[in-house]
């Protein structure tokens, strides 16, 4: 029998909830309504109000070369700090969990990455990689052909990406090291029994144990790829040089605020969502499935 | 078929000496049983054994060869958890292969032996299911068949039939006694329960507080306990002691309580020490009419129906006597104790120690 406290009062109980429905309507909702809105009408030329033109922004936004770049450019961006934010928590966490020394301080200085908001980890690594200043600029100055993100596309992005993964790594870590130390340590003994080496055991037992973890956090890196990285674009690349680092919530930003077409922005954030909806539905739908074993 | 033997074997936890000091040898092909309450180390001891745990001191060889800077893998140990330990993921075919699939015996080659060991473990219908999908006694079965594949040097059990009820239990013991008179593996089981201890073992190691009390057949645990602790932990219902002083004019022993007890010459040792404890198992002790010094007071009785416990006091301390279930024994009234010299076993109280001839 499941046990539940109820409100003997219907009003007490609405005031409890109030404050959550509030944000959850100011921040969310609203919003959405508003961009909806845009996305289905234009400013009039002359002022004096919307006009409704449908699905126009849309059929607009489509046919632009750029946005389909962008897109692009935002798969990459979630595949590659996805792979590589997952791939370095991973291997920390199993480092960690073998007990090795000093396991407790490193367990806090890899969380930490996590709790720095985006652009302050990008401000940081402006620090090191800024080409005119940083660590790095001996490297720009003297080999711009190694590395030059001010002027190289693909340097800016490397960069993007790292310092994303950098700041994601410490949550997966996190996750990761809780789900390995959930595996009942017998299992572990009985493994090293059998004869598996360190690595033959993380593949064989320990990462086969925890896939739930590891599609929970793919689910949440790929989302907040799309969206967390806006932070750092801006204040490490500003979405250059020449756009080679605009991921499409950069782009809605830059088009909306800067170009000042609040109608395709609007558009634009509206495809994001269904983006986002799209993948998490997707994911719980088809992959949280089969990663229960009870 | 290996040896085992542990020299000065120690393990400290930080502060904590768990392990102290602990020797022992166990032939090939003998199944040692150890047996002690909670918290004595006795699965410490084990998983040292195991190479999962460090060895403070001390040293552990198997088959004559210092085994304890070598990985668990290396040692040809294989292990049955208290748990079974099986790995979820895996069904019960690819939990028993796992050994030879890391050791990178082909499909072929593992699929006969996973069936040649789930036939002897009657688990040949179960093969493709996780071990989720299994009951207790089974999930036990595939831990053994886990084991049992690798043909290890040495088998480790730590209270494997923990987890099972008590039918189970029995049924399983039985089982793994028969497995190793088939299979003749050196065998170390770990074990809180006595029965167990007793049913299974070639020899039984008693351990108490992380040091060894005896080692000895099943046989002389029970009838020679070399200490108190022996005496009191193996046996049920229980073993009775009695402390008290030994009067060498009379050769007599003499409670606290000022009963006499007058000692066979010729069954007890030659020199006791001055203080002593006396003690005898419940069922060695017969019950006769008429009273005399030092009496028996029976305070109530216990009707088990094969058996009688009859809880009194004799000396004025408290006992238990078995009897047979259809003695008749009137509660409150007082009776003379007939115990067989033989029966009779004698304690130093300083050392704890049983007195030798
Ligand atoms: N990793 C550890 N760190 C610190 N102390 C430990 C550790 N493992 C065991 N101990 C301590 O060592 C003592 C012996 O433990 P052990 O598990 O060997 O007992 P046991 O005889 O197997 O008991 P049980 O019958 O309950 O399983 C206990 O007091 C326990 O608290
Ligand atoms: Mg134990």
């Amino acid at each position: 029998m499941e046990k539940r406290a109820t409100f003997s009062k219907l009003w007490l109980g609405m005031l409890f909830v109030l404050p959550q429905m509030l944000l959850v309507f100011t921040f969310f909702y609203w919003p959405t309504g508003a961009a909806l809105y845009w996305a289905f009408t234009l400013e009039r030329p002359w002022g004096g109000g919307n006009e409704w033109v449908g699905l126009d922004n849309f059929r607009q936004v489509f046919a632009d070369r750029a946005y389909w770049a962008s897109i692009t450019r935002s798969l990459i961006f979630a595949g590659t700090t996805t792979a590589l934010s997952m791939g370095s928590g991973l291997l920390l966490a199993l480092a960690c969990d073998r007990g090795l020394k000093f396991r407790k301080a490193f367990q806090t200085l890899y969380v930490w990455p996590y709790a720095v908001v985006a652009p302050a980890a990008a401000l940081a690594f402006r620090f090191i990689f800024a080409p005119e200043a940083g660590l790095f600029s001996l490297i720009a100055k003297s080999h711009p052909e190694v590395w030059n993100p001010t002027q190289n596309g693909y340097h800016a992005m490397a960069m993007v990406i790292f310092c994303y993964s950098w700041k994601y790594a410490g949550l997966c870590f996190i996750f990761f090291l809780a789900a390995l130390q959930a595996i009942p340590r017998s299992v572990i003994e009985a493994s090293a029994l059998d004869g598996a080496s360190v690595l033959r055991r993380a593949r064989d037992i320990q990462i086969p144990l925890i896939t739930p973890t590891i599609f929970f956090l793919i689910v949440i890196s790929i989302t907040d790829s799309f969206q967390d990285s806006f932070g750092i674009v801006d204040v490490m690349t500003d979405g250059g040089p020449a756009k080679a680092t605009e991921l499409m919530v950069y782009k809605i930003y830059f088009d909306g605020f800067r170009g000042l077409d609040y109608s395709g922005a609007a558009a634009q954030s509206i495809v994001l969502m269904f983006i986002m909806m799209a993948l998490t539905f997707f994911q719980f739908r088809f992959i949280e499935k089969r990663v229960h074993y009870s | 078929m290996a040896s085992l033997e542990l020299k000065k074997v120690e393990k400290k936890f930080g502060q904590s000496h768990v392990v102290k000091g602990v020797d022992l040898v166990v032939e090939p092909g003998e199944f040692v049983v150890i047996l002690g309450p909670s918290g004595c180390g006795k699965s410490t001891l084990l998983r040292m054994v195991a190479g999962l745990e460090a060895i403070t001191a001390g040293s552990i060889l198997i088959n004559n060869r210092i085994v304890n800077e070598l990985e668990p893998r290396e040692r040809g140990c294989a292990m049955v958890f208290q748990n079974y330990a099986l790995y979820p993921h895996m069904s019960v075919a690819e939990n028993i292969g796992y050994a030879l699939k890391v050791a990178g015996l082909s499909k072929a080659d593992r699929d006969l032996k996973i069936r040649k060991v789930a036939q002897t473990l009657g688990l040949t219908e179960f093969l493709e299911r996780k071990p989720s999908q299994l009951s207790g006694g089974q999930r036990q079965r595939v831990a053994m068949g886990r084991a049992m594949i690798r043909e290890p040097a040495v088998f480790l059990y730590d209270e494997p039939l923990s987890n099972l009820d008590a039918k189970l239990r029995v049924s399983m013991r039985g089982e793994i006694r028969r497995l190793h008179q088939r299979l003749g593996t050196t065998s170390l089981f770990v074990t809180h329960d006595q029965i167990e201890a007793m049913t299974l073992a070639d020899r039984i190691v008693v351990m108490n507080e992380g040091k060894i009390e005896q080692i000895a057949t099943p046989h002389e645990i029970y009838n020679k306990p070399a200490s108190l602790f022996v005496a009191d932990f193996v046996g049920s219902p229980g073993f009775n002691l009695i402390e008290g002083v030994y009067d060498s004019s009379q050769h007599a022993f003499v409670g606290l309580g000022g009963g006499v007890l007058s000692l066979d010459r010729a069954k007890t040792p030659t020199t006791l020490p001055p203080r002593l404890i006396i003690g005898f198992r419940a069922e060695c002790a017969v019950v006769t009419g008429e009273g005399s010094d030092p009496s028996f007071r029976v305070d109530y009785i216990e009707d088990l129906g094969a058996t009688k416990h009859v809880q009194g006091f004799f000396d004025d301390q408290k006992i238990i006597i078995a009897v047979k279930g259809d003695e008749a024994l009137p509660s409150g009234s007082d009776f003379r104790l007939k115990i067989k010299a033989d029966d009779l076993h004698f304690f130093d109280p300083m050392s704890g120690r049983r007195v030798v001839q």
